[in-house]
């Protein structure tokens, strides 16, 4: 009886984690299903898609979809004289990205570094504009982005995009500044011993201790910056990033790029290089954050 | 005599020391200072004063124009049909972003719990968050219409009337990435010496959540709900990558609205657009702030 009670109190308490595990699953069921189903649908000529639109076809696999939409996948600009191709546009991600989460992740790394380390106390201040910044929203701003980007020249050119994207602000300065003011102090101490200046403690001890996390906040940042479409749409209208041309073919309605299959075929083609990358750093990007630590 | 002149070589190496830290400080702070000047500060102040401004097309030339701006926002808000629907749909859009705080703790706590497939299931939630959201609102949009009806023999997700739903449906399955990710690793420095202590005690998989974890990792409940507030009037509910500037009037939001207007308003509409994000702002500021305070003065104690 004393067994049978016990028994039911471990499958009690083991419920909700039963509960927990199968709304898991099916999200991850969900997004498997919806993957898989697009590159099915990817690989279907479009009478096949008519006339079924679940399974992998039957009979031939149209692998030249992939072809197709990378040949006429190409953003029209200045009323249809410039056309750019999607090779083109995987390089303007590929700068935009790379530019932005360097500069998006070296800023927050610096300003939570001397804040952290330094015992002034302007440190606070900064510290408070971060905690403000992120919980005091101000909405709207956009029309005042566009005429300041334009006054400054800064509009449609990659180092005006990058400028903006080089903002301390965020929780990527708390995640930062958790990991500076956790860290030993003894080798820094150890090495200004030595003789070492403050920049060479930055680069050669802080910044290295601190290269796994500035690596992942890099490579987070990389990929959304690589998935956004709306930044390059209003300010890099002369340069169509990858994410922004899948933005314009989803809507676009020409014969050839409309059909189902060839946008679904473009969805993957954008995919496949996040899914690379996530493959490769597959255990850093699911690693560990901590945003402002826990209670003591 | 040879001690005090050792205290005076202490204190001006002291001294240098710190003149040295000061320049070093001042010098790394220096761009990112001047990066949010330009960008948060003049932007947004740049912002509040084009709200008391008027276009004049024929002159090119703005001039001051009181409250005017205000007055138009104001009638847009809740007057014109446009938006008579976008305060209900912002307020679903905040519940189900906390609807996704809460699974995301639920889904955080049992990674970092460690329980059965764990890692895989971290791998599946942080996974949609990482891809493009165009791209999976291609597939989920085609699915939809293509392949839900067959499955299920109805009609398409965007064709009848659940639209809104299945829209805030997708907003919270795609983005729990972020939450996770922070949460598990937060979840983690939990000392395992209180999670042992507890289940010695007793203490259930659902007690040790509601009686350790949730009291240590409360205060990033709090920036999570603080930024849930910030982006009250931000979130375009996926609206923009299913619709693009055409979507239905009877699903908009705040965020939809301010975004679509702010690409495809003219010099002369920009004003209006300004004038409502500061009324936005006006009422989320302090809502935000009030709560942050008020969740830290009612939050649990860790003891």
């Amino acid at each position: 009886m004393k067994n049978f009670k016990e028994k039911v109190k471990k499958s009690v308490s083991g419920l909700p984690a039963f509960l927990i595990f199968l709304l898991m699953a099916a999200y991850f069921l969900l997004v498997l299903l919806l993957l898989i189903w697009g590159l099915s649908v990817s690989l279907k000529s479009v009478a096949q898609f008519r006339d079924s639109s679940l399974g992998f076809p039957e009979g031939e696999w149209h692998f030249e979809n992939y072809l197709n939409a990378f040949k006429t996948f190409n953003v029209p600009l200045h009323g249809g004289r410039v056309e750019i191709g999607l090779l083109a546009q995987y390089g303007y991600s590929l700068l935009y990205a790379a530019g932005g989460a360097f500069f998006g992740t070296l800023m927050p790394c610096i300003t939570a570094y001397v804040t952290a380390k330094f015992p002034f106390r302007f440190g606070k201040i900064v510290y408070a504009i971060v905690v403000v910044a992120l919980g005091f929203p101000i909405v709207g701003a956009l029309p005042s982005q566009f005429r300041l980007m334009s006054f400054l020249g800064l509009y449609d050119s990659f180092f005006g995009v990058w400028l903006m994207q080089a903002s301390f602000l965020g929780i990527y300065f708390l995640i930062f500044h958790a990991a500076y003011a956790g860290a030993p102090k003894d080798i820094a101490e150890a090495a200004e011993i030595d003789g070492a200046g403050n920049l060479r403690i930055f680069l050669e001890i802080a910044l290295p201790l601190s290269g796994k996390l500035f690596f992942t906040v890099m490579l987070i940042k990389f990929i959304g910056y690589w998935n956004d479409y709306q930044t390059p749409m209003l300010f890099l209208p002369s340069f169509p990033t990858a994410a922004y041309g899948m933005y314009y073919f989803f809507f676009d309605t020409r014969t050839t790029s409309a059909w189902p299959t060839m946008k679904i075929a473009g969805a993957i083609l954008l995919l496949a290089p996040v899914f690379v990358i996530f493959l490769c750093f597959q255990k850093r990007l699911v690693g560990n954050l901590m945003l402002g630590g826990i209670k003591e | 005599m040879a001690s005090i002149s050792n205290e005076r070589k202490g204190r001006g190496a002291l001294r240098k020391k710190r003149r040295n830290d000061l320049i070093f400080y001042a010098a790394m702070l220096a761009f990112p200072l001047i990066q949010f000047a330009i960008f948060y500060i003049a932007v947004n102040v740049n912002s509040l004063v084009m709200a008391f401004e008027r276009y004049d097309y024929s002159t090119g030339e703005t001039s001051f124009a009181g409250f005017e701006q205000f007055g138009q926002a104001l009638y847009l808000l809740f007057r014109s049909p446009v938006l008579s629907a976008a305060w209900k749909n912002t307020l679903l859009l905040f519940v189900f972003s906390l609807i996704g705080d809460w699974l995301g703790v639920l889904f955080s706590y049992y990674i970092a719990k460690k329980k059965p497939l764990a890692t895989l299931l971290k791998i599946g939630i942080v996974l949609p968050t990482l891809l493009s959201a165009i791209a999976m609102a291609v597939l989920f949009k085609y699915f939809g219409e293509r392949a839900f009806p067959v499955l299920f023999h109805t009609e398409g997700l965007f064709s009848g009337g659940g639209v809104l739903f299945v829209l805030l449906f997708y907003h919270v399955w795609m983005g729990l990435g972020t939450s996770v990710l922070v949460l598990t690793g937060t979840m983690s420095a939990i000392p395992e010496t209180l999670s042992e202590a507890a289940k010695l005690d007793g203490c259930t998989f659902m007690k040790e959540l509601f009686y350790i974890t949730l009291p240590m990792i409360y205060p990033t409940l709090v920036t999570f709900f603080v930024i849930d507030i910030a982006g009250l009037f931000v979130g375009q509910m996926g609206l923009y990558h299913f619709f693009a500037d055409e979507a239905d009037p009877a699903l908009f939001t705040y965020g939809y609205y301010l975004f679509r207007g702010a690409r495809s308003a003219t010099l002369a509409e920009y004003p209006v657009l300004a004038a409502m994000g500061a009324l936005f702002t006006l009422v989320t500021a302090p809502l935000a702030l009030f709560s942050k305070k008020l969740m830290i003065r009612l939050g649990p104690s860790a003891e």
